[in-house]
């Protein structure tokens, strides 16, 4: 007998009507909106005096209010039940997964899940993991000591039931991971865009041609990837990079498919709004910027209604081959925390990152430095170049990304060198954002 | 053997959604009858979880009228 497999990991979900998609997601979000009301403190108070049966239109949901990270931390700190506080959507008793955010913006912000809630988290991921051509044959390797971070615990977990065999790669330096690889014959690897470079130029270092190794297929999690360090991590590693977007309080809501042309809105399991970036009232259209909004519709540890994730991303066009009827988004532009005013113009660091990694392969880390100097703001881009520059190839380098840096960001950066391993390497979330400046 | 087609067109969501009905009433019955027995109580609980991814997944479409 042959197994006739499908593409989708659920066809029916995900060829869905888009008209019947949203009817399916306003009464989730209903079903939600009551239950955080009769299960959550924060939430009981926040919505005294709205009811699901008001919330009948995509109109009616944008009259609510927006949650932001903030309050979250607020409903928190010193609350009880310690230490999820009034967030809480559950008895404490059915939290079998404590997780944090990172703490980039802030004090972490604690993320309790049930069982059921972590099942729901881990149904996603296998959607994410189909989409990007996971099988059962694929052997898949995870850098990293996972630590409280949710990401790649997900992905741990979600390969397992798909049926991949996993094999966890922390407590082991780099070079170990690299051997590691090799020694199991992994077939994919789920790491930060950063430290796939960071294994591909150790592996380099050692006489290694990551495209050697195996790796058929990478999935990207904790920081943006541009086109340009996805195409640059398929052309080193000779494997297909996938991206998608999540955070730990909203868990994951867009990925890649095998088309690889953006990403896919994970509906229903979410109703996401994408808005204009001023008023935060309009959906945008095709094409535009705009910030996402998310509601997590299945979740009941850690109810979210509305949460303002701060992430800025451009809308794509709903069209994709792969025949998922989903809406789309182009790409993650970056986070409206990370975007700056720099001598009066709007810079955000993802720019940089598109140019370096797209353009300039001689750069194996770099840095981004904003000092006030007297009145004035100085950009500074720190680089480490490749062993084998030489001081004359460096100015002429330097000449040309500084022009290259002006064009696209309209801003003066300084460039200054920084010896071989001079700049820290990151295996988590980079931070190679730095503003410096007071107040 | 039906087979299976990308769009799902070989299978019944109703009949699906009758199966998954069934399944949360025997696990409930279950644990009714395992009250006490952590072997009972906590190995239904981890399965009611996934009975809910299904119903999430399959059961909710067929009464949207799949």
């Amino acid at each position: 007998m042959t197994e006739q497999r499908s593409k989708y990991w659920n066809p029916w979900l995900e060829t869905l009507d888009p008209e019947r998609r949203l009817a399916i997601e306003l009464k989730n979000f209903r079903q939600m909106f009551q239950y955080a009301k009769d299960h959550s403190v924060f939430y009981q108070r926040r919505y005294q005096d709205v009811f699901p049966e008001d919330i009948r239109s995509l109109e009616a949901v944008r009259q609510l209010p927006l949650l932001d990270k903030e309050e979250l931390r607020k409903a928190q700190e010193g609350q009880e039940p310690f230490p999820y506080g009034e967030m809480l959507g559950v008895d404490l008793t059915e939290v079998s997964h404590f997780r944090q955010t990172s703490g980039t913006t802030g004090r972490p912000v604690y993320v309790p899940e049930s069982y059921e809630s972590w099942q729901w988290r881990i149904e996603i991921w296998c959607h994410i993991l189909w989409m990007a051509g996971f099988r059962e044959t694929d052997r898949v390797f995870i850098p990293f000591g996972y630590n409280v971070y949710v990401a790649f615990w997900e992905g741990h977990y979600a390969a397992e039931k798909l049926g991949c065999e996993v094999v966890p790669g922390g407590a082991l330096d780099t070079r170990g991971r690299i051997s590691k690889i090799r020694e199991v014959r992994a077939t994919a690897l789920l790491n930060t865009p950063t430290y796939g470079l960071h294994l591909a130029e150790e592996a380099g270092k050692e006489g290694v041609d990551p495209k050697t190794l195996g790796i058929e297929r990478m999935l990207c999690a904790g920081e943006p990837l541009p086109p340009a360090t996805r195409q640059r991590l398929e052309q080193v590693w000779g494997a297909e990079v996938y991206d998608h977007i999540g955070g730990t309080e909203p868990c994951a809501w867009a990925a890649m498919c095998g088309e690889r042309r953006g990403l896919h809105l994970m509906e229903p399991f979410f109703l996401v709004e994408i808005l204009d970036m001023e008023t935060m009232t309009r959906e945008v259209g095709p094409g535009e910027l705009g910030v996402a909004v998310i509601t997590p519709l299945g979740r009941r540890s850690f109810p979210l209604i509305r949460f303002n994730t701060k992430d800025v991303v451009r809308r794509g066009n709903d069209d994709c081959p792969c025949g998922r009827t989903s809406r789309m988004i182009a790409g993650v532009e970056g986070r409206t925390d990370d975007l700056r005013k720099i001598r009066g113009v709007l810079f955000t660091p993802v720019t940089v990152e598109e140019i370096v990694r797209r353009e300039f392969p001689e750069i194996v880390e770099y840095e981004i430095w904003v000092e006030r100097k007297d009145v004035m703001d100085e950009i500074t881009l720190k680089v480490e170049p490749k062993e084998e520059m030489g001081l004359e190839a460096f100015q002429g380098f330097k000449r040309r990304i500084s022009e290259r840096l002006k064009t696209k960001t309209n801003l003066r950066f300084k460039i200054e060198p920084v010896p071989p391993g001079g700049l820290p390497r990151y295996t988590l979330k980079s931070k190679r954002f730095k503003d410096l400046r007071k107040g | 053997m039906k087979k299976l087609t990308d769009t799902g067109a070989g299978a019944n969501p109703a009949e699906m959604k009758a199966i998954i009905d069934q399944l949360e009433n025997l696990l409930l019955n279950l644990k009714e009858k395992g009250q006490g027995m952590p072997v009972v109580e906590k190995n239904v609980r981890a399965m009611l979880s996934f009975v809910r991814v299904l119903q999430f997944g399959i059961s909710d479409l067929a009464e949207d009228g799949s």
